[in-house]
C-alpha cells in the first residue's frame, strides 16, 4: 500500500468542486483525503455553461446519474454550436458533435462532397450531418454506439447551470468525505529547502497542511501564479478578447439543443438555453469597445427579459508555462484561460483532473510525472487555442478594426498550414492527442472558408456517379429519420424535468 | 498537375511502392501514370521478411488475400518475438503484437501488474495478453472489439523474400505498371528538381515526381545536398549481417527466437517451407571464416551456405526534396532488431498518398512528410537502442552499448518508466506503451512506484482478478485454431 495522500483543493468554483469530487469519487478515501478551502466572500466565475461531450465521461466515472444531474442543474442537451456572422455577415453554420457523412473505401466524405458540389450535384454540407439536422429541427435522441445506422454518427453534451453543477458536485463530494473549510487564505508558506508549498494560513488563524495542493483559485492563480511564481504566457496577439459581460434572461418556450455564437463588430455573443433560463454573454476586446457600449450590444442581442444585473469580468487568453510545479497542480483558470467560444472551459478542467489521476503522485512527487503532466496540458491548451484562432482568422469580414486585425493577423505556423492545405485540397491533419477531431475542423473550415479548390488524388478511386449515390443515400436516410424523433423540449420534460422549486434557487 | 511518377528502386521497397501508388492514386480522375525502373536486386535468396502487423493493412489496401499469399509463398504468421539472454544470460521475455490485460477504474493494467510484481507475482506481462498466450501455445485469434482482451490482438508475417517479391511484382505488372530493368548512371538536377534520370541503356527517364526506392544507396535522393546521411553507425553495434537457412520447423512456431550472444544476436525466422537464420554481429569481434563454427557452438545450429553483408545505419536529413521523395531504406537504414523495415516503408507510403501533391506547390506537403517521417524513424531508432543500452551482459560488445550516450527523448522515456511505469508516446509513433513495457520489463527494469489509485482494490481482490484474466485466456486459447487449421479455414 502507498501512504495516503493529503490533498488540499483551493477554491470552490466549478474547477474546485470538480477536482474534489473526482479525487474523492475516483481515487477514493483509500488513496487520499481531500480538503477544499473556499471563501464565501469571493465570488466564482462559474465558467462554461456550455460543455463538450467529454463531460459525459467525467460524470460517468463519478457514477453520477444523468437525469438527476440534469434535473438539478436545469440542463438541456447540446448537439453543437451555431456560428452566426463569423465567416462573413449573414452567414451561419453549425459545428456539430458529430460527423458529416461517412468515408467510402477510405476516401473522406468531404472529398466526395466537394467534387459533387463543384459539379452542382451536392446539397449544402449540413444536410449530410445527422447531428446538425437534429439540432436545426430542435430534436433530440440518444446516440447508440452499438447500432450501425445514423445513431452512431453523433454524440452530445449539455448546457447546464455551472453554479448548480458545482453545488451538485459539492453535495456529492461531501457525501464522499471531502472536508470543506470556509475561510479566506491570507498566506501561503513554502518549505525553504524544497520550495514546495507547506501550508496555507487562513484569516481565522487556522493552518492547513497538505502533500499536494490543487490550485482552483481562478484567475488569481493564488498558488501557481502568486506563491510559486510560475509565469503566464499571453496569447492576446491572436485572441484579442479580454472582457465579457453576462446577463441571464427568462427561459424560452422552445429549448434549442445547441449553443449560438453570434459574431459582432467586436467579439461575439453567446446564447445558451437551459431549462430555467437562458444564459447570455458578450465577449469583447476592451481596446475596441467600452463597457457601456458593450452592454448596449449585449442588450440588443438578447431575446426575453433579463433576470439579473449584468456582470463584467476580465481575462487574458494564455496559460501558465507549467500547470504542475513542485507539489501544486493548477486546474481551471489558475492554469490558463481560453474564451468559451468552443465551450472548452469545463473540458480543460476535466483534462487536468484526469491527467492528475493518471499521474497521481506519491508523498514525494516525481519529476517525470510533473513533466508528463505539463507536456499533456500544454498540448491540450495549444491545440484548443489553434482551433479558436481559426475562427477569427478565417473570415472575410473587414467591417471593423477588430475584424480587419483578425483577418490579417499572423497566426501560428500550424494554423496557417491547416488553412492553406484545406483551401487547396481539403486536407485535414489528424492528431492523436487533443480535443478537436477532423469533423470539427471541417465544419469551421467549410463554414467560414468555403469549399476546397481541388480534391485529393485518392478520392478519384470513386466515380462521380458512385460519389453522388453515396451522398444521396445519406441525405435520404437523415430526411427519413428526423420526423420520427422526439422534440428536444418534450424529451427534457420526460427525461429530466427541473423541479419548480429548484428553478428559483 | 502530376501526370507521371517514376519509381526508381529495387526489391520490395520498389515493387510495393509502385503497386501501392498505382492502387491508391492512379484513377480516371487523376490520370497519373507510373513507371517502375527496377535496379539490380540485392535481395538474398535465403532471406525471410519479418513484417510487423501494418503490412496486413497495406495488403488489404492493395487487395491481397492473406491465405492465398501465405500459401503461395510458403509464409507464416508472426505473433511476436522471444528474446533470450538479453538482459543477462538465461533471461527471457516475449515482445508480442498485443496489449496486456485491461484497465480498471481508469488505471492502466500495467500499474496493477507492477504492484503485484512487488508483492511477489512471477507471471510475466505478456502472459496477460492474448498474443502472448497464442504465441506460446501456437494458436491464432482474430481482433474483436466487442470482446475483452481481443481488442488489440494483432499479427504480422514471416514471408520468404524472393517468393513474396515475385508475387507482388506479378500483381503490379498485371495492374498495368510500366516496368523496365536498368541501372542509374546519372541524375540531372536543376532548380532543386530532378529533370531526368539517365540509365545505363542510354534511356532518359523524365517524370513529374521521382520516388527513390533504391535502398541504402539512395541513388536519387543522395544527389541532393539536403539528402545526405546522418550516420547512426556509432550508435548501433552490429555492422554485419549473416543470412542462412535450414529446413522447416515442425510445428512452425509463430514467433521469432532472438538470442543474444557475446558479439551480437541471432534471430530465427520460421516459415512454412523453411527457416531462416540471421546473425547480426560486430565484424571486428568475429572472424567471418569461423562464422559456421560460431553459430554451431553458440546456438547449436548447423549452417552450410550463408551470405554476409554490411549494414551502415543512418538517416537522411530530408526525405522529400524538390520533386524527389525517398521511401524505405532510401530514407533510413534502421537496425534489424524488431525488424521494423516493412513498417517504416508502410508509414512512408501512407503519408505519401495522403500528402500526394495536387499541384506544383508542395512546400507544406513536403514539410509534413519530412517532419512526420523523421519523428517516426527516430522513435523506432530509440526503441531499438533501448535493446542494446539496457542489457547487463558483461562482454565488451554489450558493455560498450551501455556506455553510449542515448538521445534525450529516450532518456526521458526511460525515466518516466523508472519513476512510474508510464511511457510518453508522441504523435506518429509506431511502438506504443505496451511494446515498450514488454521490452523494459523484459530487460528487468521495474518502476519505482505505481499509481496510488491501484490501492483502491485490495490485494486479495487483485489476485482474484488476475487469476480470472489468466484463466479466461487459457480457456479461450483452447478453442482457437492452430496455424494448420487457420490456413485451411
Amino acid at each position: 500500500m502507498s501512504e495516503r495522500l493529503k490533498i488540499v483543493v483551493v477554491g470552490g468554483g466549478t474547477a474546485g468542486w470538480m477536482s474534489a469530487a473526482a479525487l474523492a469519487g475516483i481515487a477514493t478515501e483509500k488513496v487520499c483525503d481531500v480538503t477544499l478551502v473556499e471563501s464565501d466572500e469571493i465570488a466564482t466565475v462559474g465558467v462554461g455553461e456550455a460543455t463538450v461531450p467529454a463531460i459525459k465521461q467525467f460524470n460517468h466515472r463519478l457514477g453520477l446519474s444523468e437525469p438527476e444531474m440534469m434535473r438539478q442543474t436545469g440542463a438541456s442537451f447540446k448537439l453543437g454550436i451555431e456560428f452566426v456572422n463569423w465567416g462573413k455577415l449573414g452567414s451561419s453554420y453549425i459545428h456539430p458533435f458529430g460527423t458529416f457523412g461517412d468515408a467510402k473505401s477510405g476516401v473522406d466524405f468531404h472529398q466526395l462532397w466537394a467534387r459533387c458540389w463543384k459539379k452542382g450535384d451536392a446539397k449544402p454540407l449540413d444536410l449530410y450531418s445527422f447531428a446538425i439536422q437534429l439540432a436545426k429541427n430542435n430534436k433530440f435522441a440518444f446516440p447508440d454506439e452499438k447500432s450501425t445506422s445514423l445513431d452512431t454518427t453523433f454524440t452530445y453534451a449539455y448546457h447546464l447551470d455551472a453554479g448548480k453543477y458545482a453545488h451538485f458536485l459539492r453535495k456529492f463530494s461531501e457525501a464522499k468525505g471531502v472536508k470543506r473549510k470556509e475561510g479566506k487564505i491570507v498566506g501561503v508558506d513554502l518549505e525553504p529547502q524544497s520550495g514546495n508549498i507547506e501550508k496555507l494560513r487562513l484569516q481565522s488563524g487556522e493552518i492547513i497542511k497538505g502533500d499536494l495542493f490543487v490550485d482552483c483559485s481562478g484567475f488569481r492563480s493564488m498558488l501557481m501564479g502568486k506563491a510559486l511564481g510560475v509565469e503566464f504566457e499571453s496569447w492576446k496577439d491572436w485572441l484579442l478578447c479580454d472582457r465579457a459581460v453576462t446577463l441571464p434572461t427568462e427561459k424560452t418556450d422552445v429549448i434549442q439543443p445547441f449553443t449560438r455564437s453570434t459574431a459582432k463588430s467586436v467579439g461575439w455573443q453567446w446564447r445558451i438555453p437551459l431549462q430555467h433560463r437562458t444564459g447570455n454573454g458578450y465577449v469583447f476586446s476592451s481596446d475596441h469597445i467600452t463597457d457601456d457600449h458593450a452592454i448596449d450590444v449585449l442588450l440588443d442581442g438578447i431575446e426575453g427579459k433579463p433576470t439579473a444585473e449584468p456582470r463584467f469580468l476580465s481575462f487574458e487568453a494564455g496559460r501558465r508555462v507549467k500547470s504542475w510545479h513542485k507539489n501544486c497542480v493548477a486546474v481551471g483558470l489558475s492554469g490558463g484561460f481560453l474564451e468559451p467560444l468552443e465551450s472548452t472551459s469545463i473540458y480543460l478542467i476535466q483534462v487536468a483532473i484526469f491527467n492528475l489521476l493518471n499521474l497521481m503522485p506519491n508523498k514525494i512527487p516525481d519529476k517525470a510525472l510533473e513533466k508528463e503532466f505539463n507536456n499533456r496540458m500544454s498540448q491540450e491548451y495549444d491545440r484548443v487555442r489553434d482551433f479558436l484562432i481559426l475562427h477569427y482568422k478565417l473570415t472575410e469580414r473587414e467591417d471593423s478594426a477588430f475584424w480587419r486585425y483578425c483577418k490579417h493577423m499572423k497566426v501560428p505556423h500550424d494554423v496557417e498550414r491547416k488553412i492553406k492545405l484545406f483551401k487547396k485540397r481539403g486536407f485535414i491533419e489528424q492528431y492523436r492527442y487533443g480535443l478537436f477531431s477532423p469533423p470539427s475542423w471541417l465544419s469551421v473550415l467549410i463554414g467560414q472558408g468555403g469549399v476546397p479548390l481541388l480534391t485529393e488524388p485518392m478520392a478519384g478511386i470513386i466515380s462521380d456517379e458512385d460519389a453522388l449515390k453515396h451522398l444521396n443515400k445519406i441525405e435520404e436516410e437523415i430526411l427519413c429519420e428526423i420526423p420520427k424523433i422526439e422534440n428536444h423540449s418534450d424529451f427534457l420534460q420526460n427525461y429530466c424535468p427541473m423541479k419548480p422549486l429548484e428553478c428559483d434557487k | 498537375m502530376i501526370k507521371k511518377i517514376a519509381v526508381v528502386g529495387r526489391g520490395l521497397d520498389a515493387w510495393l511502392t509502385a503497386l501501392f501508388l498505382k492502387k491508391m492514386i492512379c484513377n480516371s480522375e487523376t490520370k497519373i501514370k507510373i513507371q517502375l525502373v527496377e535496379l539490380p536486386s540485392e535481395l538474398i535468396g535465403k532471406d525471410i521478411v519479418s513484417a510487423l502487423p501494418s503490412l496486413r493493412t497495406l495488403h488489404e489496401l492493395i487487395g491481397i488475400n492473406e491465405v492465398n499469399l501465405l500459401k503461395a509463398c510458403g509464409g507464416s504468421i508472426l505473433l511476436g518475438q522471444r528474446y533470450s539472454n538479453w538482459s543477462s544470460p538465461g533471461r527471457e521475455f516475449m515482445q508480442v503484437f498485443d496489449t496486456a490485460g485491461v484497465s480498471l477504474h481508469g488505471v492502466d493494467f500495467f500499474q496493477y501488474w507492477v504492484k503485484a510484481r512487488k508483492n511477489g507475482l512471477q507471471v510475466s506481462l505478456d502472459d496477460f495478453s492474448l498474443g502472448g498466450i497464442c504465441a506460446k501455445s501456437g494458436r491464432i485469434a482474430q481482433k474483436n472489439n466487442a470482446k475483452p482482451l481481443f481488442e488489440n490482438f494483432s499479427y504480422g508475417y514471416n514471408l520468404p523474400a524472393i517468393k513474396y517479391l515475385k508475387i507482388i511484382a506479378k500483381i503490379a505488372i498485371t495492374s498495368g505498371i510500366e516496368h523496365l530493368e536498368d541501372e542509374v548512371t546519372g541524375v540531372a538536377i536543376s532548380n532543386s528538381c530532378i529533370e531526368s534520370v539517365k540509365l545505363s541503356s542510354g534511356r532518359l527517364i523524365k517524370a513529374d515526381l521521382f520516388i527513390d526506392a533504391s535502398g541504402a544507396k539512395g541513388e536519387l535522393i543522395g544527389q541532393f545536398k539536403e539528402g545526405e546521411i546522418e550516420s547512426w553507425s556509432d550508435q548501433f553495434p552490429c555492422d554485419s549481417l549473416l543470412i542462412s537457412d535450414g529446413s522447416k520447423l515442425s510445428p512452425v512456431p509463430m514467433f521469432n527466437q532472438v538470442t543474444a550472444f557475446s558479439a551480437g544476436w541471432l534471430s530465427v525466422h520460421p516459415a512454412d517451407t523453411k527457416t531462416t537464420f540471421k546473425l547480426n554481429f560486430d565484424e571486428k569481434l568475429v572472424n567471418v571464416n569461423e562464422l559456421p563454427d560460431l553459430v554451431s557452438s553458440v546456438f547449436g545450429i548447423k549452417i552450410k551456405d550463408f551470405h554476409v553483408s554490411k549494414r551502415q545505419h543512418g538517416i537522411r536529413s530530408k526525405f522529400w526534396i524538390g520533386n524527389c521523395i525517398s521511401v524505405g531504406e532510401a530514407s533510413c537504414v534502421l537496425d534489424n532488431i524488431e525488424y521494423p523495415q516493412t513498417h517504416a516503408l508502410f508509414f512512408s507510403l501512407t503519408q505519401l498518398v495522403t500528402l500526394f501533391p495536387v499541384d506544383r506547390n508542395w512546400a507544406y506537403e513536403s514539410e509534413i512528410y519530412n517532419d512526420k517521417l523523421k519523428n517516426n524513424l527516430e522513435s523506432i531508432r530509440d526503441f531499438q537502442l533501448a535493446h542494446y543500452y539496457l542489457s547487463n551482459r558483461k562482454e565488451n560488445f554489450w558493455r560498450r552499448c551501455k556506455e553510449k550516450k542515448i538521445p534525450d527523448k529516450l532518456n526521458e522515456r526511460l525515466s518516466a518508466y523508472n519513476d512510474r511505469g508510464f511511457i510518453p508516446v508522441y504523435e506518429n509513433e509506431m511502438f506504443q506503451e505496451d511494446s515498450w513495457r514488454y521490452l523494459l520489463s523484459g530487460m528487468e527494469l521495474m518502476p519505482k512506484s505505481y499509481n496510488p489509485l491501484v490501492d483502491r482494490i485490495s490485494d486479495i481482490d487483485q489476485i482474484q482478478w488476475f487469476q480470472k484474466i489468466l484463466k479466461f485466456l487459457a480457456e479461450e486459447a483452447k478453442y482457437l485454431p492452430d496455424l494448420k487449421e487457420y490456413m485451411n479455414y
